[in-house]
């Protein structure tokens, strides 16, 4: 599903970008060749209303507040994000054309799947803006409480224990599987198309455990039994809920579900800098962050290069994940 | 009383009563042209309801779902064009009827059943939400799988032309539904490394390839037979639904609604596979069930009311339970947040006016979608009286036009194509597209099921009967394929070989 978006000047965004005009007129011609004058495009690889599109519109109007640039956004679903972003890849790198991508468009599908973009050679990272939250959960009456519980019990029904995800090759698929891989147990994982249908299937006991965001408010209701939240602090929901961390449990270091923006390979230094610094200014806005908050996501600024390196620790630890379960092509 | 005072100020305010009408206006506008969805217009719209307080940014968004699951069902009906997915199935006995010239009796029956529908599921909202949603758990694999298998015994009720032809279309339809993304490997089937199928062949165009454009292919191209056969509309579209019809469709407008309340509440199946169940259901019990897929109103009242009847049914995962049913209710659980409600048990004890008031808009809108269908269409439906000379070339541009807008994509418009020469095929061989159309819709609901049922019994045979839910619905489907296909093909047996 796509459609094209366009936000209106606001005032202050017209007085920024007069501001910006009257900079560019005095610099030197050499800088105005490299990133050309004009309005942005941001791809988003899917359609309306889902989690990429909300983060683009949460932060774009403040970003082109401050670049005075205006921003116009294009949803180009279709292919599990991959369309999106051959778009993107294939798009002239002058600076003005960006993308906002999840983690599997970048670290997963590439690997999975012989795609027409290299994430390593023909992206160039601009700013990670957020990570979602992710928890381990299982159904009520699963007889485990614990982390250490639940391993034990892996170990003892070696493969009887089912995990829920949002589909093959997703975040939460990669999460099940190093999960298994770094507890050493065997587990059953059953794709389904989304994260509400996998959480309906852990509620209705059809399955027993789930790796998601969704189970934290579920958890909080008291609908399922929360375990360990995976990301680095404490959910402040449900304060009492250990982390990986907390549990001592390695494996899950460098592994969280980031959103991101990506330009083309070649893009102007300048642009990528100028975009990046944007995105950083935008997520201090108290205004920007909660709406983030309510998406339920954490704002989480990576720069250029620091976003390109866990693109390619992340490329690499999935790999040695996908490979042995003959998911790569 | 000083309760039901501050809910009825919530109701009360300006802009409630303002954007409920416009939302339905605009809701079944958009449902009416193909390449427009809900669901692009409502994301479009949300960001600007965030400003809004919590009740008038939801009602707006209520009614532009509400009247699009209206507004579907008039192109479907007048031009064989869906505006909406959801309303293919209505296609299928709503443009034969408008091809006899009771196009207004069509419609008609679309707006009660919808109406109907819709309040069904808004009374099942308020009063049963707990215990529907409760239900809606128990619904796993196994138990959809049972579903959808009884789901495809209607194959055999729609296959006008014999059931060899009938089953011949299923299976091409359930075998085009695999095209796209393996569930449990990520393997790329049929899609010859484009990844323009990874999602599987896009339903809109393919939809509309296949009802509208051999209609106007063989109108232009075809031999001149086929031509009068198309070119003409036997009388106008004056007509109304009569009392003693409506009075029939009752009947199945009630169950559909049921039907689609029910299947709503499920994560994951969606209005346009449950009026196939509705449809199925009906086509087993409706007086007219002999004219089905020839012009039966209950056909068209089976498929409105049971979409319509997902319409509130969706929000009680949603309100009950805190999961979005499906995209659109995930962009409501966003705006939810954004105004500090957060749906689920617990908006139930802290947030009780609003629920309250949030039950009566809905209710009221009901209303609203009926007066609103009641006089628009009063016009459109003239649009049967346009020369075919002239309504075809719109049309043709409305489907070219259509197709490129759900995604911007140049492939669909290809694939929209390709599916009008493999119509035009169809007719040929007498197959029904409609038997293709369900094997289609529901071959994704099927395999995904099947695979999932497979995994977690590990490939037991015992896995598909651990649920008296899924025993229930096989039972269910040896009856429909015993009375529907062995005991009529015995009888027409017996009379053969009396007369020899």
């Amino acid at each position: 599903m796509t459609h094209v978006f366009t936000k209106n000047w606001t005032r202050r965004g017209l007085l920024a970008a007069a501001a910006t005009l009257a900079l560019t007129l005095g610099l030197p011609d050499t800088a105005r060749a490299e990133w050309p004058a004009g309005g942005l495009r941001v791809i988003v690889p899917y359609g309306p209303g889902g989690t990429s599109d909300n983060i683009t519109r949460a932060v774009t109007p403040k970003i082109e507040e401050i670049l005075g640039r205006n921003i116009t956004i294009e949803n180009i679903g279709g292919g599990g994000g991959v369309i999106g972003v051959t778009q993107l890849a294939k798009s002239k790198p002058d600076g003005l054309t960006f993308a906002m991508v999840p983690t599997a468009t970048l670290v997963i599908a590439p690997q999975m799947r012989k795609l027409n973009y290299d994430p390593l050679t023909d992206i160039q990272p601009v700013a990670k803006i957020a990570e979602s939250y992710g928890a381990l959960a299982m159904r009520k009456d699963f007889p485990a409480d614990n982390l250490s519980e639940l391993i034990a019990y892996a170990k003892e029904h070696p493969g009887d224990i089912t995990f829920g995800s949002a589909g093959i090759g997703s975040i939460t698929h990669l999460y099940v599987e190093i999960f298994a891989n770094a507890a050493g147990i065997e587990v059953n994982h059953v794709p389904f198309k989304g994260s509400s249908e996998a959480m309906n299937n852990v509620l209705g006991g059809h399955v027993d455990g789930q790796f998601d965001a969704v189970v934290l408010r579920q958890a909080q209701a008291g609908a399922v039994k929360p375990i360990a939240i995976l990301n680095d602090e404490r959910w402040e929901g449900l304060p009492d809920v250990p982390t990986l961390n907390d549990l001592d449990f390695k494996g899950f270091e460098n592994v969280s579900s980031w959103f991101g923006f990506i330009a083309p390979e070649g893009t102007p230094d300048e642009a990528v800098q100028a975009f990046s610094d944007a995105t950083r200014q935008a997520l201090e806005d108290p205004e920007v962050k909660r709406h983030l908050k309510e998406l339920g996501v954490i704002p989480k600024y990576l720069p250029s290069d620091q976003f390109a390196e866990l693109i390619r620790s992340n490329y690499d630890q999935y790999k040695t994940i996908l490979e042995p379960l003959g998911l790569t092509h | 009383m000083e309760y039901w005072s501050s809910v009825f100020a919530m109701i009360l305010d300006w802009k409630v009563l303002v954007f409920l009408p416009i939302g339905v206006i605009v809701g079944a506008i958009i449902g009416a042209i193909p390449g427009l969805t809900i669901t692009m217009s409502i994301s479009v719209l949300l960001p600007f309801t965030l400003f809004l307080d919590p009740l008038p940014g939801l009602v707006l968004i209520f009614g532009i779902s509400k009247g699009g699951l209206f507004g579907g069902s008039i192109s479907a009906i007048l031009l064989n064009v869906p505006g909406t997915p959801a309303a293919a199935c209505t296609m299928l006995d709503g443009y034969p009827l408008s091809r006899k010239g009771r196009a207004g009796e069509a419609l008609d029956t679309a707006l009660w059943a919808s109406f109907l529908g819709d309040l069904i599921s808004v009374l099942a909202l308020i009063l049963l939400a707990g215990a529907l949603a409760q239900l809606g758990l128990k619904f796993g694999p196994v138990e959809l799988f049972a579903l959808i298998v009884f789901s495809l015994t209607v194959i055999a009720a729609i296959s006008t032309s014999g059931l060899l032809r009938g089953i011949v279309g299923g299976l091409l339809g359930l075998i085009a539904g695999t095209v796209g993304l393996d569930l449990v490997y990520g393997s790329e089937r049929f899609t010859f490394g484009s990844a323009n199928l990874y999602d599987g062949i896009a339903f809109m165009p393919l939809l509309v390839g296949l009802f509208a454009l051999p209609d106007i292919l063989l109108y232009y191209f075809g031999p001149r037979q086929a031509r009068k056969g198309v070119g003409r509309t036997a009388g106008g579209a004056s007509g109304r639904l009569s009392m003693a019809n409506f009075r029939m469709i009752l009947p199945t407008i009630l169950k559909g609604g049921f039907i689609g309340v029910i299947l709503g509440a499920i994560p994951g199946i969606g209005a346009t596979a449950s009026t196939f169940v509705s449809y199925a259901e009906a086509r087993r019990s409706a007086p007219d069930r002999e004219e089905f897929g020839k012009g039966a109103l209950s056909g068209v009242a089976a498929a409105e009311s049971a979409n319509s009847g997902t319409g509130a049914s969706t929000l009680i995962p949603l309100l009950a339970l805190g999961i979005p049913g499906d995209i659109v209710g995930a962009m409501l659980l966003g705006a939810f947040y954004f105004h500090g409600l957060a749906p689920g048990p617990l908006l139930f004890q802290n947030n009780l006016d609003f629920i309250h008031a949030l039950y009566i808009t809905l209710l009221i809108s009901s209303a609203i979608v009926l007066i609103v269908g009641r006089y628009g269409t009063q016009y459109i439906k003239r649009i049967v009286e346009v020369p075919r000379d002239v309504l075809f070339p719109i049309v043709l541009v409305l489907t070219v036009v259509g197709a490129f807008a759900i995604s911007n994509s140049l492939f669909d418009v290809w694939v929209m194509l390709v599916a009008g020469m493999v119509g035009i095929g169809f007719r040929a061989l007498r197959i029904p597209e409609a038997a293709f159309l369900i094997g289609f819709v529901l071959s994704p609901l099927l395999e995904n099921n099947l695979q999932r049922v497979l995994i977690i019994g590990k490939g037991e045979m015992s896995a598909f009967f651990d649920s008296w839910i899924a025993l229930v619905l096989y039972a269910a489907t040896v009856a429909a394929v015993v009375g529907r296909i062995i005991l009529p093909a015995l009888q027409e047996h017996k009379l053969k070989r009396q007369a020899g």
